[in-house]
């Protein structure tokens, strides 16, 4: 999307800049919530604020501030976040998933729902606007503009040239109640979960990813309209030069942090035996197993695609290649290794994706250098209590970040929580 | 529809050309000389008379064959393949290259429906009974650019005693390291050369 500062600044009616500078009343909160019940109405400030909400001196970054305009449910909200985090309960449709979103969305510029931008556009609004201040980082703005289909992006103050230039550069790690689905559903999640984890973390991983997708639509047209086998050929040169990139890269992502991986499924699930395994198609359809660069899985895609060349001649798709990996879930059983997506319960299923996000969270911290911002959205609804309360512990002793948090109830929140600021959140409204 | 609007449609459905552009260029045409339009007019209507496709390499020229294949100071051991005839003059610009072409008409791409049999190869395949010695393939950097030279590349080693290059890829000249993307890096370092 072309975005040019003109452009933006027409559609804002003001330049980002200035309107983030002046559209708000300025005054330091010392801490808590502020409120603006109506449209530029009247500001409904909390009385008094807990001592749990002073943000203390630390090095650590955290978000301290965010201001929300006609995203979502939020008509217009600003916040500040206390240091530690923030535990905000509120029933059901009251806005918590929408509030985390917009914090990632400062993060990857998108929703972390797959929505698109003009639905998070507040109903009867055309702009929508969040803006973040990261304690010792930096701060972050977005508006979108649905009218003129604009998106704009600032860092410290100064728009940047392309939007994916400012992704990542809060650092936020999202444990989502959707994240079971990595586990329980289809595949295709599974493969989305490390094309994402990679492009983020591995420089030449989303060029070859590109590269991938069009050579393989190219080459399954190729082979639907029944292309000669040197027509065929010419799509695979590509494809397994891109695909060996993919397959080594993932593979080696998943190998590296299986470890880590099945430590944190133990912590959580208080000893539980888990794996994380990687189950490429071009292994299974011949060739060995094993440590191998990607230049090795160029050679082993090659010749898994020689050797099913009549089946894809017949089905008139290619039938194997990243397209068609897997990962696999298993918890070590007396019987043998269960697979989790099929066998293993809700709160399985949910300590798996939990152990994951966490590994992931591992990864942005030593890309980072720092902590994160952890965000656990609803993440203990399947999990009993035993498991919170290690979940608990398990970011308590070892994670220094900020954690914000939501839960429906407050008796969800459990150990951690009781550590934690509590606020309220009703009709798009926080109240601490 | 009046003579302006019909002006401006036919602008229109030009490549490029919007309808606030072709709304633009109709009322220059009108407010400059009635000279200049008629010169215009000509040339469009000599360019649809004339030019032709050349029956020897594909590319489009008023003669036939083109002023390439014709001309004896060419090198007839060299053919550079483009995908379509308005390479050519990109490569000309150059000064470099002393050889023939061949225009392929396109590039493979099975999403859009092109396929082999839609390209000018055919008769490319043909011209090597001529003394070629080299054939430079000069297809996009492409994904459908790379898999049309893979396509030649496959095809031409096979037919007949030639030499099969392929342009180079990396840095362009006088650009900055710093503002080149990683693909493009990646692609100079892997094509570096011994000094």
């Amino acid at each position: 999307m072309g975005v040019s500062e003109a452009a933006c600044a027409k559609a804002l009616g003001q330049p980002l800049g200035s309107a983030l500078r002046t559209g708000f009343p300025t005054g330091k909160f010392p801490c808590g919530v502020r409120l603006f019940a109506v449209f530029y109405g009247p500001v409904t400030k909390r009385p008094e604020a807990p001592s749990i909400c002073q943000p203390e001196a630390s090095s650590a970054p955290f978000l301290r501030r965010l201001i929300l305009r006609d995203y979502r449910n939020f008509e217009r909200l600003e916040c500040e976040f206390p240091e530690a985090g923030v535990a905000i309960i509120g029933p059901n449709g009251s806005g918590k998933t929408n509030l985390l979103e917009a914090i990632c969305y400062l993060e990857v510029f998108r929703s972390f729902r797959g929505v698109r931008d003009r639905e998070l556009v507040r109903f009867g609004q055309t702009v929508f606007r969040v803006e973040g201040e990261v304690e010792g980082v930096m701060s972050v703005a977005a508006a979108y503009d649905r009218s003129q289909r604009i998106k704009k992006v600032e860092v410290d103050g100064l728009e940047v040239e392309r939007v994916s230039a400012g992704i990542g550069s809060v650092g936020v790690a999202a444990f989502r109640l959707a994240d079971a689905e990595i586990v329980r559903g289809g595949p295709t999640l599974r493969r989305r979960f490390l094309d994402v984890a990679l492009s983020v973390g591995v420089p030449d991983y989303l060029p070859a990813l590109q590269r991938y997708r069009s050579l393989l639509s190219q080459r399954n047209e190729a082979l639907r309209r029944g292309g000669s086998n040197d027509e065929i050929e010419a799509w695979t040169e590509g494809l397994v030069e891109a695909g060996g990139v993919l397959t080594e890269r993932r593979a080696a992502w998943v190998s590296e942090g299986a470890e880590r991986y099945a430590g944190f499924y133990a912590r959580i699930s208080g000893g539980d035996d888990a794996r994380l395994r990687y189950s490429a198609s071009i292994a299974s359809h011949g060739g060995t197993d094993g440590a191998v660069g990607a230049g090795s899985w160029e050679g082993r895609f090659r010749h898994a695609l020689e050797r099913t060349r009549e089946r894809e001649r017949r089905q008139g798709m290619t039938v194997v290649g990243p397209h068609r990996d897997e990962i696999r879930f298993e918890v070590e059983v007396p019987e043998g290794p269960r697979d989790l997506r099929s066998y293993g319960s809700s709160g399985q299923q949910r300590t798996a994706a939990l152990a994951l996000r966490l590994l992931e969270a591992d990864r942005l911290r030593e890309r980072l250098g720092r902590e994160p911002l952890y965000l656990l959205d609803d993440v203990f609804a399947e999990l009993d209590e035993g498991r919170s309360d290690r979940l608990f512990r398990l970011f308590e002793s070892e994670r220094g970040g900020q954690v914000i948090l939501t839960a429906p109830k407050p008796g969800d929140v459990g150990l951690m929580g009781g550590k934690l600021a509590r606020w309220c959140l009703r009709n798009g409204r926080l109240i601490a | 529809m009046n003579a302006i609007e019909a002006l401006v449609g036919e602008l229109g459905r030009l490549p490029g050309i919007g309808r606030k552009t072709a709304r633009r260029l109709t009322y220059h045409l009108l407010k400059s000389s009635k000279h200049d339009a008629r010169r215009l007019a000509r040339a469009i209507e000599r360019v649809a008379a004339e030019v032709r496709v050349c029956g020897a390499c594909g590319n489009l020229s008023d003669m036939e064959p083109c002023e390439y294949c014709r001309s004896p100071r060419r090198d007839p051991a060299q053919v550079c393949v483009v995908e379509e005839a308005s390479d050519i003059p990109a490569i000309e610009n150059s000064g470099n290259f002393g050889g023939l072409y061949h225009v392929l008409g396109g590039r493979l791409s099975p999403l859009d429906g092109v396929g082999p049999e839609d390209l000018n190869i055919r008769a490319l395949l043909r011209r090597l009974d001529t003394p070629i010695r080299e054939v430079i393939i000069a297809t996009n950097a492409s994904v459908e650019g790379e898999a049309t030279a893979t396509y030649l590349q496959r095809l031409l080693a096979s037919a007949a005693d030639v030499t099969v290059t392929r342009l180079a890829r990396g840095l362009p000249v006088g650009g900055d390291l710093e503002y080149a993307d990683g693909v493009t890096i990646a692609e100079a370092f892997a094509g570096r050369r011994e000094m």
